[in-house]
C-alpha cells in the first residue's frame, strides 16, 4: 500500500485511521456511560438483599445467630453496601474505569478483579479454536455454494445450514454427550482436565469447541454465501471472466477476495462472543468460563460478577463495532475516501 | 492489498491463539516432600470424589461451604475436640490430657508431643493460643470479611510451654460450649503464618485470607493443589498422628449435577455421596459393579410456619394445614421413594429421641416410643397411603372448632368447608414462598385440583433465595405476606434450640429476628411457658447433663409437635455411591465420607 | 368496442400480463418446494398445538396428575410418547408445550416490528440529532448480551404469578430484538428518501406522517417481513433457553424448553429415557426450522434480482442452463477432437 503512494510515509498514510478510529473511540465513551448506569440500575432493582445472598441454604449450616448477625453486619460495611445507591454508582465508577477494582464476589469472596481474567481466558481459548474452526470450513464451502448457485450442491446446503440455525445449542450439547461420552466413550464429560493426568487436555476442548463450531458454522457458510454472490454478479468478475481468465483464476483472485471483506467485518461481531462464552454451553460441559461465572453469580446474586461482566460485554460489542466500521475504513476503498478526506 | 487482508484474518486468529495459549492459568500449589513410606501399587490409585463446586475457603472464619469444609476436614482432622461415629463429642488424639473445673469455667488441655504440621513445622501450644487469638481479634478479623464469636466465651488463654498446657479461662458456659469453641477449630501455623505476614507487611488475618486456598494442617491428608472451579488434590500425610489412611491420593473434583451419574458409572469418579433423588441412586444399585452406604440425613426438608402472621397465629389452622400437607407426595415427587416423614424434628438421628434400650434404632426408619407418642399429621388408610379425605375432614374438623372460637384473633376467621373458610372478611388464602429447588414439587403437590377441596386457597410463590431469607427473618421493607417458607435444615452436632426459640430472638416485622441462621428452624412461635424451658436446656451440664438434656428436650419437642412452628416435611435417606473396589467404607449420617475414608482401602 | 373489452377480460398464457409485487411473491413462494414444505409443517405443528391447547382447556385436562406408578415409561398405544418421571402423559405435554411458545413467539415478534419499523424509519426520515438519538439507544440496547438482560429483569418479577413472568419475557424479547430490525429499516429509508417519488410526495405537501406511513414504509415491508421471521425463530428459542435456565413458567405448565431442561437434568435419565428429550426437543427443532425455510423462501421471492418468477420461466431457465451445458461440452469435444 505505502509503495502505490510512493511519496507518501508510513506515518502520513496512518494517521487518518489513527484519527479516525480515534474518534470512534471517544464516541463510545457516552455510550458507555449510559450502559454502566442502565447496568447499575437493573441490578439495584433486584430485590433482596445483597449480604442475604451470601447466607446460601448449604453455606451457613453450622453458624449460631450471633455469628450470622455479626457476619451480616460486618459484610455489608466490607463489600460498602452501608452506602446509598447514587453514592455507589459513582464509586463505583471511580473504581472499575480510574482503579480496575471491579468490587467484591460474594460467591468467590475475593475481589473481582483477582478471577475474572481466568475466566475470560479460558472462554477465549474454547471460543477462538471453535471461531478459527469455522472460518476455516465454512469459507471453502461458502464459496462452493455461490459458485454452484441452485445446484443440488448448494440446495443441499441451504437445507443444511437452516437445519443448524434451528438447533439449540444445549439440544445439540446434549445430543454430542450422548454420542461421543455415553455411547462411543470417546471423550470425558465436563472439565477441562484430568487430575489423575490420564486423558489428554485436548480431549476436554473437543465437545465445547465442536459445539462453538457446529452453532457458528450455518450463519457463517450463509455470509460468506451471500457475500460471494454478491461479488460474482460484479462487473469486475465479468472483466476478468471476458478476459479470458480461467474460472480458478477469477474466483479464487478476484471474486473471493472482494467476499471476504465482508466477512472479515463479521470478526467485529463475533468479539463479544470470543470472550464471553455461553452460559448454556459452559454450563452443560461445567467448563469454567466466562458463560459459567456469570451463571454461577446469577445464582449467588454476586452483584459485583455480574455488573463487571455486563459492562465487559457491553464494551467489547462497542469495540467490535468500531473494528468493523474502521475495518471497512481500511478495506472498502470508497468509505476511505469518503470519510478520510 | 487484497493479500493482507488475508493475511490480518489469519494473523488475528494465530495471535488470538497465541495469546489463548499463554492465558494465565494459575493452579495454587504447595510443594511438599514425597511420602517416604513405601506404598503398594495399588493403594497408589488416587480416589475421585464426585462434589458440587467448591469457594477455595480452605480455611475457616469466611463463608461457610459445605464442600469446602470436607476439604478442611481432611486436612485437618480435628481440632482439640472431636466427634465419633456415634456423634458424640470427645477429645481429640491432639489432647493427652483434658481437666474441667468444677465450676465449668477453666478447661485445661494438656497436648501431645511430636504432633507435626504438614510444612514440617511442630504443633505447640503457642500454635493453639495464636489461633484461637487470630480468631478473637475481632477489629483485624472482620477487616478481612470474616467473623468468629470466640469473644463471647473466651474470657483469656494461658500456656505452660514447659508442661506443654493451654487453659482456656471462660466467661460463659453452656451446653454447647465444647462443640462451639472446642471442637473443629483448626490449629494454624503460628511460625509460618507470622513470618509470611511479617514478609508482605500484613496482619496475619490478611495473610491467611490471602492464601486462603493454600491450607497447612496436621491432618490426614496434605493438601497439593487446587484448581479453581475444577478440583483439589490432595495426599496421604506421612507423618499423621493417628492410622497412616491407606488410600494415597484424594482427588476432590468438581462434577456438574446433570453428568455426575454417568461420570460415576464410566468410571470417571469414584464416589459419589449425600444422593437423595431415586433417579440417581436406582441405576447404581442396580449395577454390582457399584457399593453403597445409606443412612438418614441429620436434617431434612422442612416447612416454617410464621405463627405471629395473619390465620396462622391459630393453632388450629396451622394443625389443619398440617393435615392437609401431603407428605408422602412431596416425599414422592422430590425424593423418588428414599425418604421419611417424621414427627419429631426432621432428622432420624438425634439420640434425644430414643431411650437407652432403643439405641438399634437411631438413624433407621422405624420411630421409638417417644416418637410415637406425637401426632402424626398424615392420616393413612389401610395400605399405608395418605388418605386424602380423611386428613381433609380432619383439616376441616380443626378449621370448624377454631370458627367456633371467637376470643382475640379467632374472630377473624369465618366460613364452613362448603362455602370456604374466610379470615377477615377474605376467603382465606395460604401463601407460601419457595426456591426454584422445590418449585415442580410444591406447585404438583398443591395443585388446583386437590386445593379446590380444602374450602381454602394455597397460592405457592417463587422467590430468590436473598428475598424469601429477608421475608422470612422479617427484615424486609415489603408488606408482609407470605405464611409459610419452605426450606431444609442441617443440624450442628449439638443442638441448642434457645438459638432459634428463645423469646428475645424474636421481634417485630421489619426487623431481623435473630431466631436461627437460615434453616434451623426460622419460625416466629413464642410461648412464654417456652422460654425457662430453653434457658434451662441451654444451661444444661455440657459434659454430665446428657438424661437432663433429653428429657427437657422431649418437653421441647412435644410443644413443637403440638404447635407446628415448623412442619417436619422429609428426612432424607442419603446414599453415598462408589465403586465396588472400595472396601471398609463405613459412612453414616454424623460420619461423613472425609472421616470414613481414613478407614477405608483399596480391594 | 364490447369486442376489445372481451378479448381483454380473456387472458391466456401466451398473453402478457403484469403481476403486481405481491402477487409475484407469492407465485415464487408457492414454486419453491422448500418453502412450501416450511409453510406446511409450520401451519400443521400450529393447529396441532391450537387444538390441543383448547382441547385440553375444556375437557380439564389435569396437568399436575401424577401417576407413581406409571413413572418413566417408554411409549406405548396409550402414551405414544412415553411418560415422565412424574408418570404424566408426555405426548398430550409435548403438544401442550408449544402454546407458550407460540404466544411469546407470535407477540414478542410483533412488538419488536412495530419498534423496530417505528424508530428505523423516524431516524432514517429525520435524520440529524433525532436519528443520532435513536441510532445511540440502538447501540446501547445491542451492547446487553440478551440472555444476561433477561436473567435480570426476571429476577426483578420473580415474586409475580408465573402468568405475569411469562409477558415479561415477551416484552423483554421483543423490546432487545427491534434493533436489528431498526437498522435495516433505517438503512432502507435512507435510500428511499432520496428517489424521486418521495421527493415528490414532500413537494406535493403531504403530511410527514403520510410520507412515512403510505410511502415509506409499504417499501420495506417485504425486508420486515422476512426479518420478522428471523425474530419469531430466535424468540423461540429465547423462550426455550429461558426457560432451560428455569425462569420461564413453572410447573405443571409444560413448554417445549422446560420439558427439555427437566430431561437433561440428569444425564442418566437421558440415556435410559430417550423419550423424554426426543419428542419436545424434535417439536422444537421442527417448528423453528419450518419458520427459517418460510424465512428463506420470502427472501428468495422478494429478491427483485431473480430470474424467473413462474413455474413455466423456472422451466425455461432450467431448459436454457442444460442447453448451455450440452453445448459446452459439445464445444469442448469439439475443440478435444480437433487437437486430436
Amino acid at each position: 500500500m505505502e509503495n502505490n503512494r510512493g511519496s507518501k510515509t508510513i506515518f502520513e498514510v496512518i494517521t487518518p485511521y489513527a484519527t479516525y478510529l480515534g474518534k470512534r473511540l471517544i464516541s463510545i465513551i457516552p455510550v458507555l456511560l449510559l450502559i454502566s448506569l442502565v447496568i447499575f440500575a437493573l441490578i439495584s432493582m433486584m430485590p433482596g438483599d445483597p449480604i442475604m445472598a451470601m447466607l446460601d441454604p448449604e453455606k451457613t449450616a453450622t453458624m449460631t445467630t450471633e455469628e450470622r448477625n455479626a457476619y451480616v453486619e460486618t459484610m455489608r460495611a466490607f463489600m460498602g453496601y452501608d452506602k446509598p445507591p447514587v453514592q455507589r454508582y459513582f464509586i463505583w465508577l471511580r473504581d472499575t474505569f480510574l482503579e480496575g477494582e471491579f468490587g467484591y464476589s460474594i460467591r468467590f469472596n475475593k475481589p473481582v478483579n483477582q478471577i475474572i481474567g481466568g475466566y475470560i481466558a479460558r472462554s477465549f481459548e474454547v471460543n477462538i479454536i471453535g471461531f478459527f474452526f469455522a472460518f476455516l470450513i465454512s469459507i471453502p464451502i461458502g464459496i462452493t455454494a455461490a459458485v454452484k448457485k441452485n445446484k443440488l450442491y448448494d440446495k443441499t446446503l441451504t437445507v443444511l445450514t437452516i437445519v443448524g440455525i434451528s438447533l439449540p445449542s444445549f439440544f445439540l450439547a446434549l445430543l454430542l454427550i450422548m454420542l461421543f461420552v455415553v455411547i462411543l466413550k470417546l471423550l470425558p464429560f465436563s472439565g477441562m482436565s484430568d487430575p489423575r493426568g490420564v486423558i489428554p487436555d485436548w480431549k476436554y476442548l473437543v465437545l465445547p469447541v465442536t459445539v462453538v463450531v457446529l452453532t457458528s458454522l450455518p450463519s457463517l457458510t450463509r455470509y460468506v454465501r451471500a457475500a460471494m454472490i454478491e461479488v460474482l454478479k460484479s462487473d469486475y468478475v465479468r472483466t476478468a471472466r471476458a478476459k479470458g481468465l480461467t474460472e480458478k483464476v477469477v474466483i479464487y483472485r478476484h471474486a473471493f477476495q472482494n467476499a471476504l471483506i465482508p466477512v472479515v467485518t463479521l470478526v467485529g461481531m463475533w468479539i463479544p462472543a470470543l470472550f464471553g462464552g455461553s452460559i448454556v454451553v459452559e454450563r452443560i460441559f461445567a467448563y469454567p468460563g466466562m458463560g459459567y461465572l456469570l451463571s454461577e453469580a446469577y445464582n449467588y446474586k454476586d452483584r459485583a460478577i455480574i455488573q463487571t461482566a455486563l459492562l465487559f460485554f457491553g464494551m467489547l460489542t462497542l469495540l467490535g463495532n468500531v473494528f468493523i466500521d474502521v475495518g471497512y475504513m481500511v478495506v472498502d476503498p470508497r468509505i476511505r475516501e469518503g470519510k478520510v478526506k | 492489498m487484497k493479500k493482507k487482508m488475508i493475511l490480518l484474518l489469519v494473523f488475528t486468529l494465530v495471535a488470538s491463539m497465541f495469546l489463548a495459549a499463554c492465558a494465565p492459568k494459575e493452579p495454587t500449589s504447595v510443594d511438599q516432600g514425597t511420602p517416604t513410606e513405601e506404598a503398594k501399587p495399588e493403594n497408589l490409585r488416587p480416589l475421585v470424589v464426585g462434589s458440587a463446586d467448591f469457594n477455595g475457603d480452605f480455611h475457616t472464619g469466611w463463608t461457610n461451604s459445605t464442600y469446602d469444609k470436607n476439604i478442611r476436614q481432611l486436612v485437618w482432622g480435628f481440632g482439640l475436640m472431636t466427634d465419633n461415629p456415634a456423634g458424640e463429642v470427645i477429645d481429640s488424639p491432639l489432647v493427652e490430657e483434658k481437666t474441667v473445673s468444677e465450676d465449668l469455667s477453666t478447661w485445661t488441655f494438656k497436648i501431645k508431643e511430636g504432633v507435626k504440621f504438614h510444612n514440617g513445622e511442630e504443633l505447640t501450644v503457642s500454635d493453639i493460643k495464636f489461633t484461637y487469638e487470630f480468631y478473637m481479634d475481632k477489629e483485624a478479623l472482620e477487616a478481612t470479611g470474616a467473623t468468629s464469636n470466640f469473644n463471647e466465651y473466651i474470657d483469656t488463654i494461658t500456656i505452660d510451654e514447659a508442661a506443654n498446657t493451654i487453659t482456656f479461662k471462660l466467661n460463659k458456659v453452656i451446653y454447647t460450649t465444647d462443640s462451639s469453641i472446642f471442637y473443629e477449630t483448626w490449629i494454624l501455623a503460628e511460625d509460618m503464618i507470622t513470618e509470611g505476614a511479617t514478609a508482605a507487611s500484613q496482619t496475619v488475618q490478611e495473610y491467611v485470607k490471602a492464601n486462603i486456598s493454600n491450607p497447612i494442617g496436621y491432618g490426614p491428608y496434605v493438601f497439593v493443589e487446587y484448581k479453581e472451579s475444577e478440583y483439589v488434590k490432595l495426599k496421604a500425610n506421612p507423618d499423621y498422628i493417628g492410622n497412616a489412611p491407606a488410600i494415597k491420593e484424594i482427588i476432590v473434583k468438581h462434577t456438574p449435577s446433570e453428568t455426575e451419574l454417568d461420570q460415576l458409572l464410566l468410571g470417571e469418579v469414584d464416589m459419589l455421596f449425600a444422593l437423595g433423588e431415586a433417579e440417581k441412586i436406582d441405576p447404581v444399585l442396580a449395577d454390582d459393579k457399584f457399593a453403597s452406604n445409606n443412612y438418614f440425613r441429620h436434617g431434612g426438608g422442612t416447612m416454617v410456619l410464621h405463627t405471629d402472621y395473619e390465620a396462622f397465629q391459630l393453632t388450629e389452622v396451622r394443625q389443619a394445614f398440617a393435615y392437609a400437607f401431603n407428605r408422602p407426595k412431596v416425599i414422592e415427587l422430590f425424593l423418588g421413594k428414599y425418604g421419611v416423614a417424621s414427627q419429631g424434628p426432621y432428622s432420624k438421628n438425634h439420640w434425644m429421641m430414643y431411650e437407652d434400650n432403643e439405641k438399634d434404632l437411631i438413624g433407621t426408619a422405624a420411630e421409638g416410643k417417644f416418637e410415637k407418642s406425637l401426632t402424626n399429621y398424615d392420616i393413612v388408610d389401610a395400605n399405608g397411603k395418605f388418605d386424602e379425605a380423611a386428613n381433609i375432614a380432619k383439616a376441616h374438623e380443626l378449621l370448624d372448632i377454631a370458627v367456633a372460637k371467637t376470643d382475640g384473633e379467632y374472630a377473624n376467621l369465618t366460613g364452613n368447608a362448603d362455602s370456604g373458610y374466610m379470615w377477615k372478611g377474605e376467603p382465606l388464602n395460604i401463601k407460601i414462598a419457595l426456591t426454584t429447588f422445590w418449585s415442580d414439587t410444591y406447585h404438583l403437590t398443591w395443585n388446583e385440583e386437590y386445593v379446590s377441596k380444602l374450602g381454602f386457597g394455597v397460592t405457592i410463590v417463587g422467590l430468590d433465595w436473598p428475598i424469601m431469607y429477608g421475608h422470612w427473618t422479617g427484615n424486609t421493607t415489603e408488606e408482609r405476606q407470605y405464611h409459610a417458607y419452605v426450606g431444609g435444615i442441617g443440624y450442628v452436632i449439638k443442638d441448642n434450640p434457645r438459638a432459634n426459640y428463645g423469646v428475645d430472638k424474636i421481634k417485630d416485622w421489619g426487623h431481623p429476628s435473630s431466631n436461627g441462621p437460615r434453616f434451623t428452624g426460622g419460625s416466629t412461635f413464642t410461648a412464654e411457658e417456652w422460654d425457662q424451658l430453653m434457658i434451662d436446656i441451654e444451661n444444661t451440664h455440657p459434659i454430665t447433663g446428657r438424661d437432663q438434656y433429653r428429657e427437657l428436650w422431649r418437653e421441647y419437642v412435644k410443644t413443637f409437635n403440638k404447635e407446628v412452628p415448623v412442619i417436619p416435611v422429609y428426612s432424607n435417606q442419603y446414599f453415598d455411591l462408589y465403586t465396588g473396589d472400595l472396601e471398609n467404607f463405613s459412612t453414616n449420617a454424623l460420619w461423613p465420607w472425609t472421616r470414613a475414608i481414613l478407614d477405608a482401602n483399596w480391594k | 368496442m364490447s369486442a376489445i373489452t372481451e378479448q381483454s377480460k380473456g387472458f391466456s398464457k401466451d398473453d402478457e400480463v403484469i403481476l403486481s409485487p405481491t402477487q409475484q411473491i407469492i407465485i415464487k413462494f408457492k414454486n419453491n418446494k422448500l418453502a412450501m414444505f416450511g409453510f406446511w409443517l409450520f401451519v400443521s405443528i400450529v393447529s396441532v398445538v391450537v387444538v390441543t391447547h383448547f382441547y385440553t382447556k375444556f375437557t380439564g385436562y389435569d396437568f399436575s396428575a401424577t401417576h407413581p406408578e406409571l413413572k418413566n415409561l417408554p411409549p406405548s398405544w396409550q402414551h405414544p410418547f412415553g411418560t415422565d418421571r412424574y408418570g404424566r402423559n408426555t405426548f398430550v405435554r409435548v403438544l401442550e408445550g408449544g402454546w407458550i411458545s407460540l404466544q411469546v413467539g407470535f407477540l414478542s415478534t410483533i412488538m419488536a416490528v412495530t419498534i423496530g419499523v417505528t424508530m428505523g424509519a423516524i431516524s432514517g426520515y429525520f435524520g440529524g440529532k433525532i436519528d443520532a438519538l435513536i441510532m445511540r439507544i440502538v447501540e446501547v440496547i445491542y451492547s446487553f448480551p440478551f440472555l444476561a438482560i433477561a436473567y435480570i429483569i426476571s429476577a426483578i418479577f420473580r415474586d409475580r404469578p408465573a402468568e405475569f413472568r411469562l409477558f415479561v419475557i415477551i416484552g423483554i424479547l421483543g423490546f432487545i430484538r427491534w434493533t436489528g430490525l431498526a437498522r435495516l429499516v433505517r438503512g432502507q429509508i435512507l435510500s428511499l428518501k432520496e428517489q424521486e417519488f418521495i421527493l415528490a410526495a414532500k413537494a406535493l405537501g403531504i403530511k410527514k406522517r403520510n410520507q412515512i406511513m403510505r410511502h415509506l414504509i409499504p417499501n420495506v415491508m417485504a425486508m420486515v417481513v422476512v426479518s420478522g421471521t428471523l425474530t419469531f425463530a430466535n424468540a423461540i428459542l429465547g423462550e426455550a433457553f429461558l426457560s432451560f435456565l428455569g425462569l420461564s413458567v413453572t410447573e405443571p405448565i409444560p413448554t417445549w424448553g422446560a420439558l427439555l431442561a427437566k430431561a437433561s437434568s440428569n444425564s442418566t435419565s437421558l440415556r435410559s429415557f430417550w423419550w423424554i428429550w426426543v419428542f419436545p426437543g424434535t417439536m422444537l427443532f421442527m417448528f423453528i426450522m419450518s419458520i427459517n425455510l418460510i424465512g428463506e423462501g420470502l427472501r428468495d421471492a422478494i429478491d427483485p434480482k431473480a430470474e424467473f418468477t413462474t413455474k413455466e420461466e423456472k422451466k425455461a431457465a432450467k431448459e436454457r442452463r442444460k442447453a448451455q451445458k450440452k453445448a459446452a461440452k459439445e464445444g469442448k469435444l469439439v475443440s478435444k477432437g480437433g487437437a486430436m
